[in-house]
């Protein structure tokens, strides 16, 4: 460090400021373009006869077949049937096994979209199998809650009190971000609970964890694909929070 | 572009100019003192603002001991969302080992809280974070310098506390008039499971 510069020294100085300034200059460009986070939603289509299908009301019930991994045929008694797909690049996939009389429970809302402003409309699905027992559930939600964490849609609740179905809520860890002009996005973990409300495990995102069993049921796969929030200066049109999951036994 | 940025910017383009820091010519000649590697005596003061992105703040560093310092810093997120953006305060100490001819070494250690502001309240999450630099003496041009610093940060909530580690990597480069210390810094911000963001931050002192 230098120590008691002259005036010469301090004009002999004058070229490293320029350099700082656009050193400065450069790192502030670089800083303004933070990217994105990449989503990937389950995208469900539903179609029938090869057109869109928008469901009448919130509750499908026919037999189903497995077309294949995020392909699944639910044929009403009384109506033309319907195929259900997915996008399977992230793991999920309906249970081999899957097939039968099912109902097929839709939280269904056209003017829904993803965090990149595409239309969205269906945030979350279950089925139901013949026993009553809940086998997939899908969640692709950009809803917030009050508390602005996302809002984990009614399909991936408890909606009985005797329903063996995983709980979920999100969890911040906040030291993980991504700066945004738009609220800084936080990644969240899932907390994954028993219906008694026991805390099971902690799931980051991409992880699963497969062989849970809930108070002696069949052993759920829960699928934590991404969640995260915002916060901050937030805007109107961006996303405020989202929440992808999939579990099925 | 926001604008507090492009104001930041102007600001470092102003001091870029040859005038500045041509002034203090009544004060006597001062031993180096540096806001990277502190090493003050006893009773000594550096005071400092950062400008920066992400972080920008306020930093006393207060020589305890020779080659000891107590250091205490507020950042926030000022060129970026100063509202509503995290906010932290930290304290720590600082050794620095009298310079061996050009080279220059400093250890740090802190902890501190980092506010981050919710849609309801907000979370304060306890910090605990390490530094080492390297650095050498380039005479009447400065000082460059080589950082590493390893944070872990706390988060989570009352069921489940989760620690995250993260780190920082980079390079700065000081200069000393008179009293005036000034400094520019870019680095890496380092996310095990995020990709690397790279940060700023200009650096103008006072020693005291």
């Amino acid at each position: 460090v230098s120590a008691g510069l002259s005036e010469r020294g301090a004009r002999r100085c004058a070229w490293p400021w320029r350099g700082l300034a656009l050193a400065a200059l450069a790192a502030a460009w670089a800083s303004a373009c933070s990217p994105e986070i990449e989503v990937r939603p389950f995208r469900v289509e539903l179609t029938s006869g090869g057109a869109p299908w928008v469901p009448p009301g919130l509750i499908l019930s026919g037999v189903a077949t497995r077309e294949g991994p995020g392909s699944l045929r639910i044929a009403p008694a009384t109506a033309p049937a319907v195929t259900i797909r997915f996008d399977t690049s992230t793991g999920a996939a309906f249970p081999a096994d899957l097939g039968g009389q099912v109902d097929l429970v839709l939280d269904y809302d056209p003017a829904a979209a993803d965090p990149e402003g595409a239309p969205l409309p269906v945030r979350g699905l279950r089925i139901v199998d013949a026993t009553g027992r809940v086998r997939f559930v899908l969640v692709d939600s950009a809803a917030a809650g009050g508390d602005g964490r996302p809002l984990v849609p009614f399909v991936a609740q408890q909606l009985a009190l005797a329903e063996d179905i995983p709980l979920l809520e999100t969890v911040a860890s906040y030291a993980e971000f991504e700066p945004s002009a738009c609220g800084d996005r936080y990644y969240d973990l899932l907390r994954v609970k028993a219906p008694n409300l026991a805390p099971l495990f902690l799931l980051e995102r991409g992880e699963r964890r497969t062989g849970i069993t809930v108070e002696g049921a069949p052993p759920w796969t829960v699928l934590h694909v991404l969640s995260w929030h915002r916060s901050g200066r937030l805007c109107t049109r961006k996303a405020h929070a989202w929440l992808q999951v999939a579990e099925w036994r | 572009m926001p604008p507090l940025r492009l104001a930041a910017l102007a600001g470092t383009l102003l001091l870029a100019s040859p005038a500045a820091g041509a002034e203090q010519d009544e004060v006597p000649d001062l031993p180096p003192r540096s806001l990277a590697f502190g090493g003050l005596e006893g009773g000594q003061l550096n005071l400092s603002i950062d400008l920066g992105w992400l972080r920008s703040g306020l930093r006393a560093d207060l020589g305890v001991a020779a080659g000891i310092d107590f250091t205490a810093r507020l950042d926030l997120f000022l060129l970026h969302d100063p509202a509503r953006g995290q906010s932290g305060v930290h304290i720590g100490l600082r050794y620095a080992p009298g310079p061996d001819g050009p080279l220059r070494l400093a250890l740090g250690a802190e902890a501190g809280a980092v506010l981050v502001p919710e849609a309801s309240g907000s979370a304060t999450n306890l910090v605990l974070r390490g530094e080492l630099l390297g650095g050498y003496g380039l005479g009447s041009l400065g000082l460059v310098y080589l950082r590493l610093a390893g944070r872990g940060f706390r988060g989570g909530d009352v069921q489940d506390v989760l620690w995250r580690a993260d780190g920082e990597a980079g390079a700065g480069w000081e200069l000393q008039l008179r009293r005036l210390l000034l400094g520019v810094e870019g680095f890496a911000w380092l996310r095990p499971s995020s990709h690397v963001l790279p940060q700023w931050r200009v650096r103008v002192g006072w020693a005291f």
